[in-house]
């Protein structure tokens, strides 16, 4: 003690060094936090790529309807294949010479003015631009084809079509299943524009009445090399989505067809639209709101963070107390009690308090310790002037039967006590 | 981090809003980090302050007292400080924070005031410096142990009592023979008689001599023993009223100290449970009372049960003379019927024993509420607890043991009332 109190007058300071086990313990709730939060986010990072990815004709997807297998026969093949999700990535590497441009679906994302930006880029060293069952978007990219409107809807084409076109690749590839729809030229007798796989089959007709003329070339593969016009690309329309799937990339002459028709040119850049933010057209309430205004209320975010900070930092460690030792008095009759109670034992609860009374009743009425109980009952009985046998009853010979009887006895000992005085 | 940061991020507002843009808002960032990181290099580290803590005077509980704190500046740095002198929530400090500016070389001093809140010593917690430079962008901070204690003596409420109580012992002092002659009493002096003194008294010799009437006077015995054992064991830790009840024993024993020590008899005090907690004497003690109190100040009850074998051997030790022996315990039917009375008659053989015990005012209440069946449940095992403490002191008169028992405000009174009657019949 004397040591301390030294210590106490000179005055010292030791270290306030942590050993590093406590320092890890205690830091350890924001170590698994963190870890918590990593792999949470890398698990929606993986998980939003897999969602992507499983995009129908995506080039990096390996599900059924996915075209990695196209791309990657491609790649074996030695043609450069450029996949990508973004515009201008798509449209600068169009832009190169010896390249042909797939975009293989979700044509109808794009806007006019993105279409008319490939087609400058294609135009400069007059690339080629192919399509996978664009629909009527195809008239978005050239005016010269168009979705054939003129086949008979009673029609039910044959399952399997044949080339019927002098197409070489188309030849070569032999047979291909048919899908659903079929092109046609937009104008009777376009010049440069080849036309395989058309439709046939029972009440296969061309009737008229829609914008495709009956009698023009129509067909599920059209080849179309340009008009020599001014913007006009060589466009290749694949009709079916299912010759690149990866599932039915193996069937009939699919392979044949569509590698010699996307293998012509050293390049290939595959481009997957997607949503982008240059599709977000309603404006929302942000873009009212003057952007000096968006500026301050970002940078009050760190303002507040600072001022968190300044009002979370403790200063210095809460101050300890150490507790004496307290024992809680009454516990045990509590417990008692409850013991009592729960084994219903009202003589021996009611003879406790007979007993307790009858001692301080004789000592109230001055009896000395020879006096028995049946002494004090007389002279209770005596000083009170009730009747003998009742003051009998309650301090001696009544039985509780029930939590009432119990009740009513002991409030007639206590009033009879208070009587005494 | 502090207010000035907080303050030069809000400035930062101005450019950002003047100039919106990711751009401008990254420089104004890279602006205030730099500020700050280059700023916490400035700030002088906190250990280059020296601490010292000087304990104020120990008091009673209840009596207000501080703590002086001085901070020395060692370094060759100014310094711009805050400092926390942190004490425990029983201490009651007030204003624990405060600010210095301390050149190189200078000392500053502040002064915690405190109002204890509970008994015994009180421990100074660590003292917290925080750190800013000039610039007072970051502080740094750091809390360093500085050793010490304020002693809080017990309150001893009860010295209220005192005056009255050394009254009635002063009435026994210089009263003529008769009325209290006997045992116990011993001459005193002669003096010159009164209207109203009992003529027995007169000393026919003295008067004889001295031509005049002369009443001889008597007062109690002095020089007597008296060893006061206190209970620190569970039984004592039990809750009551604002604190336990070893602190309604403490106030007992420290009536009977002041009023027998007073009185010119020797006490002796042993705290015990399982071993001895503390042992104070008024043997060559100016201030018997102060002294117990610091002996006893730092003793607090433990969870053990206590030793009597023990606590009689040191009592025998303590006192080879006849001495009143008063154990202030628990009327707890165990611990006195296998502890208590088996070592009673090694202490009966040489002195006198009386037994001192805390009423639990909780137990009364209990057994006089009969409203439901539950509460008459819990009023039939109060007063068997009543009864059992009852029949306890009815053993204890048997084995030749007076014992007494009262709530904690009135056991320091009652006990010196036992210890003045004893006096009076001279049965010390």
């Amino acid at each position: 003690m004397s040591a301390l109190i030294d210590v106490a007058t000179r005055g010292t300071h030791s270290s306030a060094a942590v050993p590093l086990t406590a320092r890890l313990r205690s830091a350890g709730v924001w170590i698994v936090a963190a870890v918590a939060i990593l792999i949470t986010v890398i698990a929606t990072m993986l998980m939003t790529s897999d969602r992507e990815a499983d995009a129908p004709l995506h080039y990096d997807s390996a599900a059924r309807d996915g075209t990695k297998a196209m791309v990657e026969t491609l790649r074996d093949h030695g043609v450069e294949v450029t996949t990508t999700e973004d515009f201008a990535t798509a449209r600068n590497a169009s832009g190169q010479p010896e390249t042909t441009l797939l975009i293989p679906t979700n044509t109808d994302m794009l806007s006019q003015g993105d279409v008319d930006g490939f087609r400058s880029e294609l135009a400069t060293h007059d690339n080629r631009l192919a399509l996978i069952d664009p629909g009527s978007t195809v008239q978005d990219f050239t005016d010269r084809i168009t979705v054939d409107d003129s086949i008979s809807p009673l029609a039910t084409p044959e399952k399997i079509s044949h080339p019927d076109c002098q197409v070489p690749a188309a030849q070569a590839a032999g047979t291909v299943e048919t899908g659903d729809t079929e092109y046609a030229e937009a104008r009777k007798g376009t010049e440069g524009l080849r036309t395989c796989y058309p439709f046939t089959g029972p009440g296969v007709t061309q009737i008229d009445g829609g914008e495709v003329t009956p009698g023009s070339a129509h067909g599920q593969l059209i080849v179309d090399d340009g008009g020599g016009g001014k913007g006009d690309v060589p466009v290749t329309v694949l009709g079916n989505p299912d010759w690149v799937t990866n599932a039915g990339i193996d069937e009939e002459g699919h392979a044949s067809l569509v590698l010699s028709q996307l293998s012509q040119t050293d390049h290939l850049v595959v481009y997957y639209p997607t949503e982008s933010a240059e599709f977000e057209s309603a404006p929302s309430t942000l873009d009212y709101v003057p952007s000096w205004f968006i500026a301050g209320a970002l940078w009050l975010v760190p303002c507040v963070f600072i001022l968190l900070l300044i009002l979370g930092r403790r200063f210095g460690p809460l101050a300890v107390e150490r507790l004496p030792v307290i024992v809680p008095a009454v516990e045990t009759v509590h417990g008692r009690a409850a013991l009592a109670a729960r084994s219903h034992d009202r003589t021996g609860a009611l003879h406790t308090l007979r007993t307790g009374a009858l001692l301080r009743i004789a000592k109230r009425l001055a009896l000395g310790p020879e006096a028995g109980h049946h002494d004090i009952i007389v002279a209770i009985a005596n000083t009170t002037g009730r009747d003998p046998a009742q003051v009998e009853a309650v301090f001696s010979s009544a039985v509780p039967r029930t939590d009432s009887d119990l009740s009513h006895t002991v409030h007639l000992l206590t009033l009879i006590e208070s009587e005494v005085s | 981090m502090t207010t000035r940061l907080l303050l030069l991020a809000l400035l930062g507002l101005v450019p950002v809003m003047l100039v919106p843009g990711w751009t401008s808002a990254l420089i104004v960032a890279g602006v205030i980090v730099v500020a700050a990181v280059v700023d916490f290099f400035l700030v002088p580290p906190p250990r280059l302050v020296s601490l010292q803590r000087t304990p104020g005077p120990m008091v009673r509980l209840g009596a207000p007292t501080d703590a002086t704190l001085t901070a020395v500046n060692d370094s060759r740095r100014r310094l711009r400080i805050a400092v926390r002198d942190a004490w425990p929530p029983s201490a009651g400090a007030k204003d624990t924070r405060s600010h210095f500016d301390l050149p190189a070389g200078e000392a500053a001093q502040v002064v915690t005031q405190l109002l204890p809140a509970r008994r015994g010593a009180l421990h100074g917690d660590k003292v917290t410096i925080r750190s800013r430079s000039v610039l007072g962008f970051i502080a740094r901070q750091k809390s360093f142990d500085v050793p010490a204690i304020v002693r809080v003596l017990p309150p001893f409420i009860s010295r209220r009592e005192l005056p009255s109580k050394t009254q009635k012992l002063r009435e026994l002092d210089g009263r003529s023979a008769v009325m209290i002659r006997g045992m116990g009493t011993e001459f005193d002096s002669l003096r010159d008689y009164v209207d109203g003194d009992d003529v027995r008294s007169i000393d026919w010799r003295a008067s004889a001599r001295a031509q005049d009437l002369v009443v001889k006077t008597w007062r109690p015995e002095r020089d007597r023993r008296v060893v006061i054992v206190v209970d620190s064991s569970r039984l004592a830790a039990r809750r009551c009223g604002d604190g336990t009840i070893f602190d309604a024993a403490l106030e007992s024993a420290l009536l009977l100290t002041a009023l027998a020590s007073g009185a010119g008899d020797r006490v002796d005090v042993v705290v015990a449970d399982a071993r001895i907690r503390a042992i104070a004497s008024s043997h060559r003690s100016k201030d018997p009372v102060h002294d117990l109190s610091v002996a006893l100040t730092t003793v607090h009850p433990e969870l053990y049960d206590a030793d009597w074998e023990q606590i009689a051997s040191t009592v025998l030790a303590t006192s080879r003379q006849h001495a009143l022996v008063v154990l202030v315990t628990a009327l707890d039917e165990g611990s006195v019927s296998d502890e208590i009375l088996p070592v009673l008659p090694t202490l009966l053989a040489r002195h006198r024993v009386v037994l001192a015990s805390v009423e639990d005012p909780g137990l009364g209440e209990l057994a006089a509420k009969r409203e439901g069946t539950d509460e008459i449940f819990t009023a039939a095992a109060a007063e068997s607890e009543l009864l059992t403490s009852k029949s306890l002191q009815t053993r204890l008169r048997g084995a030749g043991v007076q014992s007494v028992e009262a709530s904690p405000e009135d056991l320091p009174g009652a006990l010196a009332d036992l210890y003045i009657n004893l006096k009076a019949t001279g049965r010390l």
